[in-house]
């Protein structure tokens, strides 16, 4: 290409992208929806998705009347238990049926008797399984304060397992999910908004008129990507500043290694819009079809919550053709690990991999409907 | 004619769509500066044939040319020579009428200043002036039209191509419409036009008649009236427009009855006069106030009888 072919093609491509931010800007309300949307979700999502169990109301069944009071006060002590005393072992069952309490912990006669004497004792832990996945971390929990709680009775110290969480300290859910649910949301909209914009002008009928201006499938695709793009990058940081100012999200590695994926993953995300937009007329169709391609394979397939590993082998498999797994994989090293990017080029590599198929595919199908 | 005189050529064009043929052997040619009118109902293959001649819909056979330029084998290079204004006007209507224009200035003109000084000729040339900063959507049907043609125009093409350009406006706006048209074919501009207005069919140079994908006549208005029908047209007045239909249809000799407010056409479909004939069939079931009489056959009259002869040729084929 010469000097004057490069300009004429870069005229060309920002004609479109100028256009595009005409209508983006021009729809002003919605322009700020998408704007604050990101935000909206992480804060308002993030709050919403944790694991953590907090504020558990517990029964006591004290019989002891030593160890009990110890424990309880233990319990009391931490912000996890709200504890209820309970006098009988029929009343906190009819408790645990009702739900005000999630667990009854049954602390026998002469526990600690037992426990002085012969260094054993047992207390028996009673949790509602209807929500296992609460019960097994109440389990937890509890298990951890009944081994540190009779510390002071046993003279002795227990033997201890020191655990110590790399990466998230605190274990804390929220730090895990948020910027799953940044990804989620950021290649959603990059994916929607780029299908609409080009459905939209099938629909109106100026795709039409375009064809018969010396412009080339390239040159639209080309220009509409760029204010999406934009928009893409833009709303990850928000989102990641949200996740900073909320929950205390932290970066621990490289910020430039974090933008790179950023932008390889909205690139993705547009190209996948473009992909689609090739595939109807109808604005109601792409909208679906961003959505079904996007939304569910991405909550579900992209280790998000569920971890892709544990699931049947073809599931497994099917799990590597969503971007955003590898997305999601390396947001969450390059942030919570600190990993440098050349050593998740796994990750990296794939996702360039499917930027490039989708802009192809998406060009390819482009040209052969209007081919000549 | 000079041969470089033609701008627009045509030869057997022809586009199938699976087993459906949408335009058939269709062949004309289109002098510099002439208005050429393509007129038949909707779905006759108008609309096909004008992509066909922009090069954006690929022609199944045939072969044709625009301002000497192959649309065939180099379609793109065809883009440049023409603009296009298509049916549905295809304007962005939450974008203002400048920055329409704009837009297809800077696809075609890769020098923005100089397409920022183009479009303001066109808005001014089109007096789009004081409608610049208002968005297409809120104009009206005439001004959209013509906000549609400026978008056309940007790259002063020496051929358009205008598909029903005046569909939907009101016929103020439509007669303003022709005489922009009509100085730019006096300027040399070539100017293909589709269109199932009738009346507009007069102010064609040639008009061509597609009628299931076919060229069913071609020539000047006035040519067509004069050779297209072999028999009579008879003008039927004084009396029920539909008692005259009912009375009249079924004839042996009348081929085409046609209501026009208190008036009735009929063409018959032999050569010799019929007034009479006429008159006594209509005596006959009472209707005597009934005013019979030749008349000179309207674009819309013989457009009535071709569909009516094709549609009859079929039958008999079949």
């Amino acid at each position: 290409m010469n000097n004057k072919q490069i300009s004429s093609f870069l005229s060309k491509v920002l004609t479109f992208a100028i256009k595009e931010w005409n209508h983006i800007l021009r729809d002003r309300r919605s322009f700020l929806l998408t704007l604050i949307f990101p935000a909206f979700i992480v804060v308002f999502l993030g709050y919403a998705v944790t694991l953590d169990v907090n504020r558990v109301r517990i029964a006591v069944l004290d019989e002891d009347g030593v160890a009990g009071r110890q424990l309880e006060k233990k319990l009391e002590g931490s912000t996890t238990f709200e504890v209820v005393q309970v006098p009988n072992l029929p009343e906190g069952i009819e408790l645990l049926k009702e739900g005000h309490v999630q667990a009854i912990l049954q602390v026998p006669r002469a526990f600690s008797k037992n426990l002085f004497f012969t260094g054993k004792s047992i207390i028996s832990l009673i949790v509602d399984g209807s929500d296992n996945n609460a019960a097994r971390i109440i389990m937890g929990y509890l298990a951890d304060f009944a081994g540190k709680g009779f510390y002071a009775v046993r003279h002795s110290p227990p033997r201890k397992t020191t655990v110590k969480y790399l990466f998230n300290p605190a274990l804390d859910t929220r730090l895990f999910f948020v910027p799953g649910i940044i990804a989620i949301f950021i290649f959603m909209m990059a994916v929607a908004m780029t299908a609409l914009s080009i459905v939209r002008e099938k629909e109106q009928g100026t795709f039409e008129n375009i064809l018969v201006t010396p412009v080339r499938p390239i040159h639209i695709l080309t220009g509409k990507v760029i204010p999406y793009l934009l928009i893409g990058f833009v709303n990850f940081f928000t989102g990641i500043l949200c996740a900073y100012l909320f929950f205390g999200f932290h970066v621990y590695g490289s910020w430039v290694a974090i933008a790179i994926i950023a932008l390889l993953f909205v690139a993705c995300g547009v190209c996948l819009g473009m992909l689609l937009s090739t595939l109807t007329k109808s604005s109601l169709v792409a909208w679906l079809l961003s959505f079904i391609l996007t939304f569910l394979p991405s909550v579900i397939l992209s280790d998000f919550v569920f971890p892709t590993r544990s699931m049947p082998g073809v599931i497994t498999a099917v799990s590597w053709l969503v971007p955003t797994k590898y997305f999601m994989h390396l947001l969450r090293d390059i942030s919570m690990k600190g990993a440098p990017l050349d050593q998740l080029l796994h990750y990296v590599l794939p996702l360039m991999g499917f930027t490039f198929i989708f802009m192809l595919v998406a060009t390819r199908r482009m040209k052969r409907a209007h081919a000549w | 004619m000079a041969r470089s005189d033609i701008t627009i050529r045509a030869e057997g064009l022809t586009k199938r769509f699976g087993n459906l043929v949408a335009v058939d052997d269709v062949s004309f040619t289109v002098r510099q500066g002439e208005v050429f009118g393509l007129l038949g109902p909707n779905g006759a293959g108008k609309s096909t044939t004008i992509r066909m001649l922009c090069g954006i819909l690929k022609p199944t056979a045939g072969y044709a040319e625009i301002a000497g330029i192959n649309v065939v084998k180099t379609p793109e290079q065809v883009k440049r020579t023409i603009g296009y204004m298509s049916q549905r006007f295809g304007l962005y209507d939450d974008l203002t009428v400048r920055e329409n224009i704009l837009f297809y200035a800077r696809l075609y003109i890769g020098n923005w200043k100089k397409a920022a000084e183009r479009a303001n000729e066109v808005m001014e040339k089109l007096e789009l002036h004081s409608y610049a900063n208002t968005t297409a959507g809120q104009l009206s049907g005439g001004w959209r039209q013509r906000l549609a043609l400026a978008c056309a125009i940007t790259h002063k093409p020496p051929v358009l191509f205008l598909d029903e350009p005046t569909a939907g406006v009101d016929p103020l706006s439509r007669r303003m419409f022709w005489d922009i048209l009509y100085d730019m074919a006096a300027e040399g501009v070539t100017l293909f036009v589709t269109t199932h207005y009738m009346e507009e069919a007069e102010r064609c140079d040639t008009i061509g008649f597609l009628w299931h994908g076919k060229l069913a006549a071609l020539g000047s208005p006035e040519k067509i009236k004069k050779t297209s029908i072999p028999a009579g047209v008879y003008t039927i007045k004084g009396v029920s427009p539909a008692e005259v239909v009912n009375t009249l249809k079924g004839l042996p000799f009348v081929a085409e009855t046609s209501q026009y407010g208190s008036e009735v056409h009929v063409i018959t479909n032999i050569p010799e006069d019929v007034t009479h004939k006429i008159r006594e069939q209509l005596m006959a079931m009472g209707l005597n106030q009934a005013r019979v009489a030749p008349s000179v056959p309207s674009i819309e009259d013989v457009f009535m009888y071709i569909s009516h002869e094709k549609a009859n040729n079929i039958k008999q084929n079949e």
